[in-house]
């Protein structure tokens, strides 16, 4: 895209934001949606490591968590506004994301997949055993909605500014913090790490470095999620930030579509929304969901976003071509 | 000093079923070169079709054995042919995410099928301990002792004395060479297959007595598996058997001395230790890769 069409977009996609939920929602479809805001800032941080640095990471989960908990533990114990708390919980997440990054230097492939995995379950067991910190299997409860001018950040009816606003312009502006960084040398280096790591390192690239700056991104996004999450439901406890949850990630990034933020919104929204239409299987959920993970991978390796933009140039060009014949 | 020995004896036990699972980690690995994030829930799939074939269908204990090894291994078989096989071939990722898929297909599976609860399965030989000398043992230990013992000598026996065994080393080990040795690799590959998701099923049934059947422990049983096969280096099967004993034995006494609920964090402690240190495994060697 040329730049004025990009600031079109941005900006566009900022108005949309803004005036969805006002648009004749439901209060239940506006809570859903939420959700699969949140959701898909942490798929589009998965989604940079996975897609655009080739490594994988099944512990997203966990930064998940970090996020949540500091955030709420601020808020309630030490009575930080909302913005203070979120942001020292994407911080924490960040720095816990780097050293994971520094670990992950050492291992490739299936390795590092089983590393990140045990680190996700260690943090779910931390979770659980240290009830000073985290409350324990009991979670924390009631935590507060953020203040804004006076009046609560919530999706209840009556606000102006709801938890959705706070969930996707939160995705839309690390989409565009990410778009910004691909464009410039990091979104080359990183597809040279992805396709050929012993090339790249031998063309005097940084390896290393860049690995951490996706794992650290793809930790600090997860955190702040987590930090929206919790003043979301309002409650938090282990059994949310398990493994369980790191894989229902990964469906969604292999799912939507790797490398790309369209990708981890058609992954959330199809995660979260769908099966909100098929509630009478919800127990059949993630079978079905497994399925389609392992036919994406056989069949469409680009995931559903990449079908729908193969289908659409198809279509263009078919259109074009008609078109040219036609002069 | 008995309390030492019960440790021990429990974790021994705990241990071999973790070299089981970790010689299914093996078999696939040499021969198809993918880590089976789906093992973990197909040996806990292997308990649940047992106990299905115990109680509904009232078949005898040991031919539930034969019976869910067979169904394991024909379940193992069809997952590579049709699935991870086609998968493995495109990229490292591929296969990595076509058994993750697996994984969760497979305990989900246990959730749908089955239950979500956690199932009592009936010990072999009842609950009554024995006195051994001042050590009270469960039964069931004894029989999973024995059962692996005597399944390792098979399996030993079968690669190093049988033409089939030493064929499926082969292909595992040189493909190319031994294809043209006349060696049909990708049928070995299956037996692969078939055999590491049959030992998955023996495991399954071994430790559900002492835990319980059902889907909840897939994810565990997974990575105890996979630290029994890295320990030892997943590319030796002796060490596979001494790393899933170690395992055994150190989660037992962490239970005995330090605390239940941190027990599962050491050992994936020790993982991501053991792979900082020797990302090869302990016994493995290097390879640096060409471009």
């Amino acid at each position: 895209m040329e730049g004025a069409k990009r600031t079109a977009f941005w900006i566009g996609m900022t108005f949309v934001i803004a005036a969805a939920p006002f648009l004749g929602m439901e209060a239940y479809t506006v809570q859903i949606f939420t959700l699969a805001g949140i959701y898909a800032t942490v798929a589009l941080g998965l989604s940079l490591v996975l897609g655009n640095a080739g490594q994988i990471s099944l512990g997203q989960a966990a930064f998940f968590g970090i996020g949540a908990y500091v955030t709420a533990q601020l808020m309630l114990k030490v009575g930080l506004s909302f913005v203070v708390a979120l942001a020292a919980g994407g911080c924490l997440a960040g720095v816990v994301g780097i050293s994971l990054g520094y670990l992950a230097l050492r291992f490739q492939g299936h390795y590092l997949a089983m590393v990140t995995l045990c680190f996700g379950l260690i943090m779910q067991i931390f979770f659980l055993q240290v009830p000073a910190l985290t409350g324990g299997a009991a979670g924390i409860t009631d935590i507060p909605s953020p203040q804004l001018f006076g009046s609560a950040v919530d999706n209840s009816p009556g606000s102006w500014c709801k938890t959705f606003h706070l969930a996707w312009f939160l995705f839309l502006g690390m989409a565009w913090f990410l778009s910004n960084l691909l464009s410039l040398q990091t979104g080359r280096a990183l597809a040279a790490l992805r396709d050929n790591p012993i090339a790249a390192e031998s063309l005097g690239l940084n390896v290393s470095k860049h690995k951490v700056q996706a794992f650290a991104i793809s930790a600090v996004l997860a955190g702040l999620a987590g930090g929206v999450y919790c003043v979301h439901t309002h409650y938090i406890g282990p059994e949310i930030f398990g493994v369980g949850a790191s894989l229902e990630f990964l469906i969604m990034v292999v799912v939507g579509g790797l490398g790309r933020p369209m990708g981890a919104v058609a992954g959330a929204l199809l995660l979260t929304v769908i099966p909100e239409f098929i509630r009478a299987y919800e127990e059949y959920r993630l079978l079905i969901f497994s399925m389609v993970l392992m036919a994406v991978v056989l069949v469409a390796p680009e995931g559903l976003w990449g079908l729908v933009t193969a289908v659409y140039r198809r279509i263009k060009s078919a259109f074009s071509r008609e078109s040219e014949t036609s002069e | 000093m008995t309390d030492l020995f019960q440790f021990l004896v429990s974790g021994l036990s705990i241990g071999s079923i973790y070299a089981l699972v970790g010689l299914g980690y093996y078999l696939v690995f040499i021969s198809s070169r993918v880590i089976n994030f789906a093992h973990g829930a197909l040996v806990q799939l292997g308990g649940v079709i047992a106990l299905s074939l115990l109680v509904s269908w009232q078949l005898s204990y040991a031919s539930v054995f034969l019976v869910a090894m067979f169904i394991m291994a024909a379940v193992g078989i069809l997952f590579d042919r049709l699935l991870v096989g086609p998968a493995r071939r495109g990229d490292v990722l591929s296969g990595i995410l076509m058994t993750i898929g697996g994984f969760i297909f497979f305990e989900q599976a246990i959730y749908v099928f089955w239950t979500k609860d956690e199932l009592m399965f009936p010990s072999i030989s009842g609950e009554q301990p024995l006195d051994l000398m001042g050590v009270m043992v469960v039964p069931q230990a004894i029989w999973i002792l024995g059962i692996t013992l005597l399944i390792l000598a098979i399996l030993w026996l079968f690669f190093s004395r049988s033409l089939l065994g030493s064929a499926m080393m082969a292909a595992a080990e040189k493909p190319e060479a031994a294809l043209l040795m006349g060696i049909n690799v990708r049928s070995m590959t299956s037996l692969a297959w078939g055999l590491a998701t049959g030992l998955a099923a023996v495991a399954g049934i071994l430790i559900a007595p002492i835990t319980f059947a059902g889907g909840s422990l897939s994810t565990e049983m997974g990575i105890k598996g996979f630290v029994a096969a890295i320990l030892g280096g997943i590319t030796r099967a002796q060490g596979v058997v001494v790393g899933g004993l170690l395992l055994g034995v150190i989660e037992a006494l962490t239970t005995g001395y330090v605390s239940s609920g941190w027990k599962d964090a050491i050992s994936f402690t020790l993982l991501i230790v053991i792979l900082a240190a020797r990302p090869q495994g302990l016994l493995g060697t290097t390879q640096r890769e060409k471009v």
